[in-house]
């Protein structure tokens, strides 16, 4: 089995995010690193691998500029044995139909039999990514899973859904998106680390793996943001002084009660 | 000349950063310096991942990695005041790597570096004055500086006594006299090591008690504005910066020197470890003197930072013994060198 982990270049965490607005685009200058929520994709690889699957090997997937290479290094010393970067200046400004496209050209050379990637990317959190690829390579996806079990060509996952939990059985191949609740990724080993760099790195442009160029960058994409505005300001809340408890309680209960909440 | 780190030892410091934050929260510190215990569950994590033998030889069971990314991952350590024997045992390492005999090293160093074994280290002055001995009364080994160099004694065979410091986040004890079979070593390149491991330490407290202070002076309020909008306070916080990178700036100098240029070490740990220990005091007491009356309390994290930055600061004696040395390596004086362990 081929498992391939897409990963993605984010801000750091500690860096404030904020839209540029010339370009409407995310400002991507500062610290960045391995998007926190690709950290379980490549764990959960990893334990199938470990749990006696037959994985031939983890490939981790990105597309980015050339500073991605570190997200890859990262991914790599996580546990994947090798690692694919797409790069090309006519990438920039994809949008997430344009992404998905690009992604998928990329898989489709590498023919996996499982693509894993996290529930979100910390940057533009639009969580459809998987969904995109899925589409493209003609395969089944699921989203949202906290558990996989992988035997017999078929995988076993159960994922969250607003109501609970769903179980599904899905044959392989296909692309999972899986939820920060699947794992807790493992930290890497100063030997990972420091032999991140001597693990194969195969770039590609987007001629490579046969993207249609107007398919992909700002010009490609389908969605263009139109104009940026702050999200409304909250209204202010009630305060509820606890003078009496019970009344407190009861209070709270019928604030919720209108609102549906309980 | 770069003087960044490489991406390698970046992400050595930000492994070390994530996982002190996960494991060490400051309730776990909490809990760990009321019960003055470690969390040995915690540390086989931190040797699964190599960290006790970053700078030992890969012959001796180590990473073959250099004192760079040990002070990175100690200053994250710092930054989180893990209670952890981490310090004790990289520590002794350092010394055992530099005087150990080959008997010596293929004794401990194997498993100093796996984490089967913990490590200690501290000082008897010819007159049998001990300092104190970081995580001694935990250790499985301890390096005895004693004026003449340093001597290797397994921790049972110590005539020691637990020491309750105000850092209730390190175990600590005194000796009372020195024992141990002589390392034939540079025993003096091994305290230099050291010096500079110690200093990484104090550099995360620096930078801990910083973040706190200026998170702190963004949100608390007088009169209807931050109080770090008040100068009294900005300045403070200004101070605190600086005193927080000059400390790194010397710790990572030292570092580099140790591993790249050894002759340039002697002065430079002395360097580190003057500034380093008494900009650890001072960017936690001014902390403290941000938080008011709240940082002074038993039930305000500070405190474990402040203490860990007192007692850490002179286990290899005081700024001013460390500037002496300065002071007389440069020729300027006929101070020797720092002495509370030599």
């Amino acid at each position: 089995m081929k498992i391939c982990c897409l990963v993605k270049e984010v801000p750091d965490a500690a860096v404030e995010k904020r839209i540029d607005p010339e370009t409407k685009r995310l400002d991507r200058s500062g610290e960045k690193n391995l998007n926190p929520f690709d950290t379980h994709a490549i764990e959960a690889a990893m334990q199938v691998k470990e749990g006696g699957a037959p994985v031939e090997e983890i490939v981790a997937v990105t597309m980015g500029p050339d500073s991605a290479v570190r997200a890859l290094h990262k991914a790599v010393a996580l546990g994947a044995d090798r690692s694919v970067h797409l790069t090309d200046a006519a990438l920039e400004g994809s949008d997430v139909a344009a992404t998905g496209y690009a992604l998928a050209k990329v898989l489709e050379k590498e023919s996996p039999d499982l693509v894993l990637l996290g529930q979100q990317s910390d940057d533009g959190e639009c969580y459809t990514i998987g969904a995109v690829v899925a589409d493209h390579l003609k395969m089944p996806s699921l989203t949202q899973v906290i558990k996989m079990d992988a035997a017999d060509g078929k995988l076993t996952c159960e994922r969250q859904a607003e109501y609970g939990y769903d179980t599904v059985e899905v044959e392989l191949p296909a692309v999972i998106s899986v939820g920060d609740a699947i794992n807790e990724p493992r930290y890497p080993s100063l030997k990972a680390i420091m032999g991140a760099k001597k693990k194969p790195l195969d770039s590609h442009g987007a001629g490579d793996v046969g993207i249609e160029p107007d398919r992909v960058g700002q010009s490609g994409s389908r969605t263009a943001v139109l104009e940026l505005r702050p999200p409304p300001q909250k209204e202010a809340g009630e305060i509820i002084e606890d003078e009496d408890t019970n009344e407190t309680v009861e209070k709270i209960v019928v604030w919720l009660d209108e609102r549906k909440l309980i | 000349m770069n003087f960044d780190l490489s991406d390698e030892q970046r992400e050595i410091k930000d492994t070390a950063r994530q996982f002190f934050a996960a494991r060490f929260k400051p309730e776990k510190v909490r809990d760990l310096a009321e019960s003055r215990s470690y969390d040995d569950g915690l540390y086989g994590q931190m040797a699964e991942l190599g960290w006790p033998g970053i700078a030992v030889a890969e012959a001796d069971g180590g990473q073959d990695l250099g004192l760079v990314e040990l002070a990175v991952t100690l200053e994250e350590s710092g930054y989180a005041c893990a209670p952890s024997p981490l310090m004790g045992s990289a520590g002794a390492a350092l010394v055992i790597s530099a005087a150990g005999s080959d008997e010596q090293r293929a004794e401990w160093l194997p498993r100093l570096a796996s984490g089967e074994a913990t490590g200690a280290f501290g000082g008897v002055s010819p007159d049998g004055q001990s300092t104190l001995f970081c995580d001694l009364p935990t250790a499985d080994v301890a390096v005895v500086f004693d004026g003449d160099g340093a001597l290797l004694a397994p921790a049972s065979e110590l005539d020691c006594e637990a020491a309750e410091t105000i850092d209730a986040t390190r175990s600590y004890a005194t000796v009372v006299a020195a024992a141990g079979e002589r390392m034939p070593g540079d025993a003096d390149a091994g305290r230099d090591r050291l010096a500079v491991a110690i200093s990484a330490e104090l550099t995360g407290v620096g930078q801990r008690a910083m973040d706190m202070a200026v998170e702190y002076a963004r949100e608390r309020k007088q009169f209807d504005r931050p109080i770090g909008s008040y100068q009294a306070v900005s300045h403070r916080c200004a101070t605190m910066l600086l005193a927080v990178e000059e400390s790194r700036s010397l710790v990572y100098y030292a570092s580099w020197a140790a591993d790249a240029e050894p002759e340039s070490l002697p002065m430079a740990a002395a360097m580190a470890c003057a500034r380093a220990s008494e900009a650890a005091w001072e960017t936690t007491a001014s902390a403290l003197q941000v938080f008011g009356g709240i940082g002074f309390t038993w039930e305000h994290d500070l405190q474990f930072w402040l203490k860990r930055s007192r007692v850490a600061g002179r286990m290899l004696g005081s700024p001013r013994e460390h500037r002496d040395r300065v002071a007389a390596l440069a020729g300027l004086g006929a101070g020797a060198p720092a002495g509370a362990v030599a």
